[in-house]
């Protein structure tokens, strides 16, 4: 192993900027990862102090530069890195995906860039389990975009970024096609620092449309930009695994009571009979494949496995009937989070 | 942990003033000459618009026969008042007319017979508004050297423009429409903590030239027209809602009251020219640096009635009530209230 064979790959997103220095053999390794706010006015600031960080464990690691700023590929000259647009990520993510052999993969990008979008609010408030009056969350979501690599301190705050993500995807089409069966992969922003996954599950729940079932992976580093920048220079990169999808689990979105049997490949079948608006987690490990049925009229078979949560069975109807100022929906939410929150104690 | 360093004052900065014609500008400065805030150094016509003077319709005759009734003929200039049209009434008994609604020059008849009236330019003195040395006389404005306080805010909308600084609310309080009175015309308004959109209104309506606050509801900014301009400019150092404007800043301004300043939503500045000092410090580029102990930051904290403190102590990733890991700050407000937040949720506020 030479020292030549280390990358640095730089992925400058809008608020925040990741350096990952990363090993091909004798595996796949990311020997350091490391982000910190990007310097907008001058994106050199935050992409030197990365590169000097973390060039000191590496000898000339070769440095590749990813980013949609249009300066980015100005600093890969003086850097002598090679920039990679993300035009090019996208593809080679793609191909990536499709050699990975995920069923129609959907990536939603939970980054900052999210937040700089118009919202209206009624859609954002809908989602909030405590009581904040209109003005107050348009002042929020404004200051937000003026300080958009903040961090959400509190429930609350965590709450309003949950919020204004759910608003930012309820346009993915596949979200609200329950012929397709998608392999969502999620990155970025708090779909990678949350710590717990059960919110994840309850945002995309919350998206999905009635009969609808994804299979959810995680890119619990936010690598998958840098990764795409990386296969796209050192193709051989892409037989090798950095383990870098985390295997969530299921979701099913029953659109209200309903029945659905688990085939786990022994001799009985599991039933579970859902309720309306009940919530359910059935623990199932990420290496288990299941033949899941939902009794519709008509039966519909999927082929999944479990993960992290395992499979989540949605009972709610849908769309949601949530109406920003309205004690019913606070209540709503809050019995919803507390669901999954409960369920993931009695899980430890 | 890097932050953004943000200069919310800059005192004794070399600034390059830049002062726009309002029309077709005699100028009557050089580069190079020395200027002080009431010297002239154009003068400016500014265009008074046009008016239609229905003549064929006053008159009672067909569009393409008014040219014959006309006195006067196209090119001339003529007065309010005077008679410009005359028509003859049958057997010479009586007659009609038209006078002139306004000074102004006769511009052309259109085929409706319809007279076509240019106001007469207004001449405005253009005067430098700042102590300093003109450095480029340019096609539609002059620029100026000078040196004064600069304050910068957070957001802002409107076109620069000027006026003599007005302390108008303290930082708690809401600016209200009572406080807008008539001596407040032409003037830059400094304090409070909330602009009310009936404020904004009825400061147009007086001829209020801007505003520096705290906060604004993100909807009364957005009213105003982001990229456009609705006839006043308004500067928010601290950020939507209300938040009383920063004591730093309102210190700041309330000792240059009654000075004169230009006010900048665009730009987010808000600067006041002093005429004492001779040398200014040259202006520096926003910046990042390292987060330390000991810096004074400005907190992220919608809804927050504090958001200047002093980074007491850092550390490594903790736990956030949101559940979150991330790098923290202590910090302690002014009023010796303490927190912790995420350290990328702060500013350096640089001294």
């Amino acid at each position: 192993m030479t020292s030549a064979e280390d990358y640095l790959i730089l992925d400058i997103g809008t608020s925040w900027t990741k350096a990952f220095l990363v090993s091909g053999v004798p595996q796949g390794l990311i020997k350091e990862a490391i982000m910190l706010p990007t310097s907008q006015e001058d994106i050199r600031y935050s992409s030197g102090t990365l590169i000097k960080a973390i060039s000191s464990k590496a000898k000339s690691p070769r440095i590749l530069v990813t980013s949609t700023f249009n300066e980015a590929e100005a600093l890969a000259k003086p850097l002598s890195a090679t920039f990679v647009s993300k035009e090019i990520v996208s593809k080679e993510l793609s191909d990536w995906f499709a050699l990975q052999s995920l069923v129609n993969p959907t990536l939603l990008d939970g980054g900052a860039s999210n937040y700089l979008r118009n919202f209206r609010v009624s859609d954002v408030g809908a989602f909030l389990s405590f009581r904040m009056s209109e003005i107050e969350l348009e002042n929020f979501i404004g200051n937000k975009a003026l300080f958009s690599q903040s961090i959400p301190e509190n429930k609350n705050y965590l709450e309003i970024d949950e919020a204004l993500l759910r608003a930012a995807f309820s346009i993915y089409p596949d979200l609200h096609n329950p012929t397709k069966f998608n392999t969502v992969i999620v990155t970025g922003g708090l779909f990678s620092w949350e710590q717990k996954p059960t919110r994840v599950a309850l945002l995309l729940l919350d998206l999905m449309a009635f009969g609808k079932v994804v299979q959810v992976l995680q890119d619990q580093r936010a690598f998958l930009n840098s990764y795409g920048a990386l296969i796209s220079q050192k193709k051989d990169f892409k037989g090798i695994d950095f383990s870098i999808l985390k295997n969530l689990g299921v979701l099913v979105s029953l659109g209200g009571a309903g029945k659905v049997s688990l085939d786990y490949g022994l001799a009985q079948i599991q039933e579970v009979v859902i309720t309306e608006n009940e919530i359910a987690l059935i623990p199932v490990e990420e290496s288990q494949k299941v033949n899941l049925t939902i009794h519709y009229k008509q039966k519909v078979k999927f082929s999944v496995s479990g993960g992290k949560w395992g499979i989540i069975l949605d009972g709610r109807r849908k769309p949601l009937n949530l109406e920003f100022g309205q004690e019913r929906s606070r209540a709503q939410v809050s019995s919803w989070q507390q669901a999954l929150d409960n369920v993931e104690l009695f899980e430890i | 942990m890097i932050s953004p360093v943000i200069r919310r004052i800059t005192k004794n900065v070399e600034h390059e003033l830049e002062r726009k014609f309002t029309g077709s500008c005699k100028v009557s400065a050089r580069v190079g000459d020395e200027v002080n805030p009431e010297s002239i150094i154009g003068h400016c016509e500014v265009s008074a618009g046009q008016r239609l003077v229905k003549i064929a319709h006053e008159l009672g005759v067909s569009g393409s026969s008014v040219k014959k009734y006309l006195l006067r003929k196209l090119g001339d200039r003529i007065y309010r008042g005077e008679i410009i049209a005359r028509r003859g009434l049958i057997f010479g008994v009586g007659k009609k007319e038209v006078k002139s609604p306004a000074d102004g020059v006769i511009n052309e008849v259109d085929t409706n017979g319809d007279l076509i009236v240019n106001f007469m330019p207004t001449t405005v003195r253009l005067v430098a508004g700042a102590k300093g040395q003109v450095t480029k006389v340019g096609q539609e404005s002059i620029f100026i050297k000078t040196g004064g306080t600069k304050i910068s805010g957070v957001s802002g909308v409107g076109r620069e423009r000027e006026g003599l600084v007005k302390i108008i609310a303290q930082p708690h309080e809401f600016v209200i429409p009572q406080m807008i009175t008539g001596d407040c015309a032409g003037k830059i308004l400094v304090g409070g903590s909330l602009l009310e959109r009936s404020t904004i209104e009825k400061a147009v309506t007086i001829g209020v030239h801007g505003f520096v606050v705290g906060g604004i509801n993100h909807r009364d900014f957005l009213s105003l027209g982001v990229g456009t301009d609705v006839g006043i400019t308004v500067l928010i150092t601290e950020g939507f809602g209300t938040t009383p404007i920063g004591l730093d800043i309102f210190e700041a301004a309330k000792q240059l009251e009654n000075n004169f300043a230009f006010l900048s939503g665009e730009a987010k500045t808000f600067f006041i020219p002093i005429v004492k000092q001779e040398r200014f410090l040259k202006t520096a580029q926003d910046y990042w640096r390292k987060l330390s102990v000991g810096d004074i930051v400005r907190v992220f904290r919608p809804g927050s009635q504090e958001l200047i403190g002093k980074v007491e102590a850092l550390s490594e990733r903790e736990v956030l009530n949101s559940g979150l890991v991330a790098e923290v700050a202590s910090v302690k407000f002014l009023t010796g209230k303490k927190i912790t937040v995420p350290s990328a949720n702060l500013e350096i506020v640089d001294a």
